[in-house]
């Protein structure tokens, strides 16, 4: 390859407006919600937008690993459903009598606040173990070794009946009570969640932009090029892994609050191959490409609902189109819709 | 004691099977060097054309078989064709390949699941006759899984010294020296895809015919060829065999030590440790970094 074309093929540095939402998406989104909740009243569009929010901080969380990082993991549910463990778990009163907790190890019976810092504490331990472990190998090697313990931490979650009651779940999980105010309605889980997506999410963008997130670029971009300038990759790579883990477990938090009623199967494979599934379609690398693939992921089915297709081939059907998406797209814009990060290894 | 045994008979008849779909995903991933996700879905594709030959077009089992094994290799030789080889003339990162061949996947076991439904299905027959060994007893069934796939595989021994193979792992080393040397590139590449297709298609139709699946089941069984061939070593077929084979005996073993539910944990832990402690493989060919 001559030097000339070398230099062609690089990219200018992203902008500033490349990393923040554009307005018109920004307003796009305020339309669609503003639509939905004249068309179908504001139970059910609070609820998508409470699904959205914990989504969103899932999907900003992996975007700072794989997006930035460059490093595709497929374990992201297992950090969201340790959350939700720890927050349930944290949240139940022991020795309720006739309860399932007398069956369970330990519960703690902490406040709100409390028990969502353990849900993020919980999540980041576990993402520091598995990446420290998994940070050895690269591409596809650590695409298994991330894999692998998605299956140890659910094999673990469904059958170690005593922890967590495995597959009967949980049920009867306390909502959320912050200073009094406890969180019952829908629509107040969303005042809830966009508390934490203001609190949080400023907070990874910063990131993104720190010299942190510049450096986790670098790697991404050429991992050896990276170590020459003195960069430890495997350090920055591991903070990395430990931050969106944190996220993820409050995501987590947040899940286990909401529906009250949590089980194995919610953080499966599944919704490991779901999150990165969202992130690829969206694009990673940018602020952008998170928020569109969560608009899609979560949006296509209630739109296919409304098309009118029965339920039991509803879901077949979405799943078809996911697939043919993330194919289609993979081959015409490997960046996702709205990314930036092109996937090299 | 006896039971032990009896768990390793079962054990080594899943081996054989193991090792066959084994070979089959490591074939692509050693070649060609592509993570073939939608093998899973290729191999249910396979056991449900298997099943629905049989039940309702009416034919005998060895006709239906290996017509599912040609469809099934019909079908890779297409996706390689349809599928694989524009990304591959694209230049797409493997990263993204497997990505969209994850979406593949996806696409295929729904497709199924729209016409054949979520549940099992099994081919429907009586119970099968025993054949005792000492303590040992296996259903006439199983014996049919090993001998079949013991076939499959001591021909694949034999064939791995013809030429094709030996082309086949040097696309695996430097796919453009290929065309230097006059083979075309392509055609190997849609070979190796029907190939593995084929070798998917066998222990499928042994295990549709043995317990069923439901459309789900793909995944499960890729991860299983995956890790099999990973814990193996990438290197070289003996490796993968090998694998398949030691996976499923430890499956058993666990069944006998603890419960059946901690197979996935098993094999996983087993996957780790492989690679942490011996990075290349139990088979594998150790590599200086420049290599790789």
């Amino acid at each position: 390859m001559s030097i000339e074309t070398t230099i062609k093929e690089q990219k200018p540095p992203p902008s500033k407006d490349d990393e923040m939402a554009p307005p018109w998406m920004v307003w796009g989104l305020a339309a669609v919600v503003v639509a939905l909740l004249f068309a179908w009243g504001p139970g059910y569009i609070s609820h998508l937008l409470v699904m959205l929010g914990i989504y969103l901080l899932l999907a900003y969380s992996l975007n700072f690993v794989t997006g930035f990082g460059g490093l595709i993991v497929f374990c992201h549910a297992t950090f969201y459903g340790i959350g939700a463990y720890a927050y349930a778990l944290t949240r139940l009163r022991a020795g309720a009598p006739g309860s399932q907790v007398t069956e369970m190890l330990w519960a703690g019976d902490w406040g709100y606040l409390p028990a969502v810092a353990a849900a993020g504490v919980a999540a980041a331990v576990l993402a520091g173990l598995i990446g420290w472990v998994s940070l050895r190998f690269r591409s596809d090697y650590f695409i298994f070794a991330t894999l692998g313990f998605q299956m140890i931490v659910f094999v673990v979650l469904y059958n170690w009946v005593k922890l967590a009651r495995g597959p009967f779940g949980i049920y009867g999980i306390p909502r959320p009570q912050v200073f009094g105010w406890v969180v019952r309605e829908p629509w107040q889980y969303v005042l809830l969640g966009g508390l934490f997506l203001l609190v949080l999410l400023p907070w990874l963008f910063r990131l993104y932009r720190s010299p942190f997130g510049l450096a986790l670029q670098a790697m991404r971009e050429d991992e050896r090029a990276a170590r020459a300038m003195g960069v430890n990759t495997n350090a920055l790579a591991l903070r990395a892994m430990i931050v969106a883990g944190g996220v993820a477990g409050v995501a987590g938090a947040l899940y286990a609050g909401y529906v009250t009623y949590i089980d194995p199967t919610s953080f499966s494979l599944r919704e490991s191959i779901f999150l990165v599934t969202l992130l690829m379609l969206g694009g990673g690398g940018n602020v952008k490409g998170p928020l569109v693939g969560a608009v899609v992921m979560l949006t296509l089915p209630e739109a296919l609902r409304f098309v009118g297709l029965p339920d039991a081939v509803a879901a077949n059907v979405r799943e078809i189109i996911y697939g043919a998406m993330l194919a289609a797209l993979m081959y015409w814009r490997p960046q996702g819709l709205a990314g930036t990060t092109l996937i090299r290894t | 004691m006896s039971l032990l045994l009896q768990l390793l008979a079962n054990g080594v008849v899943n081996g054989a099977m193991f090792a066959v779909l084994a070979v089959g995903f490591g074939l692509v991933y050693r070649s060609i060097g592509v993570f073939h996700v939608a093998y899973g879905g290729m191999f249910v594709l396979a056991a449900y054309l298997f099943h629905s030959l049989v039940t309702v077009v009416g034919l005998g089992w060895w006709t239906g078989g290996v017509m599912s094994v040609g469809m099934s290799a019909a079908f890779g030789w297409l996706m390689e064709k349809g599928f694989y080889h524009p990304f591959f003339r694209r230049g797409t990162a493997p990263g993204a390949v497997m990505v969209a061949s994850l979406g593949l996947g996806i696409v295929i076991e729904n497709l199924l699941a729209l016409v054949y439904g979520n549940e099992i299905r099994a081919i429907p027959r009586d119970l099968a006759g025993a054949v005792t060994l000492g303590t040992v007893r296996l259903t006439t069934i199983q014996v049919g899984q090993f001998v079949l796939c013991g076939v499959v595989l001591a021909g694949l021994a034999v064939a791995n010294r013809l030429r094709f193979f030996r082309v086949v792992r040097a696309m695996g080393e430097n796919p453009d020296l290929l065309e230097v040397h006059g083979w075309r590139l392509s055609r190997y590449r849609a070979w190796v895809f029907a190939l593995s297709g084929a070798l998917a298609a066998v222990p499928a139709c042994l295990i549709m015919v043995d317990v069923g699946m439901d459309v789900h089941a793909g995944m499960s069984y890729l991860l299983l060829a995956a890790v099999a061939v990973l814990a193996g070593g990438i290197a070289r077929m003996e490796g993968w065999v090998l694998g398949g084979v030691t996976l499923a005996i430890l499956q058993s073993l666990v069944v006998w030590k603890f419960s059946a539910k901690w197979m996935d944990l098993v094999a996983f832990v087993l996957l780790l440790a492989v690679m942490l402690f011996r990075r290349e493989g139990l088979l594998g060919i150790r590599k200086r970094t420049e290599e790789t």
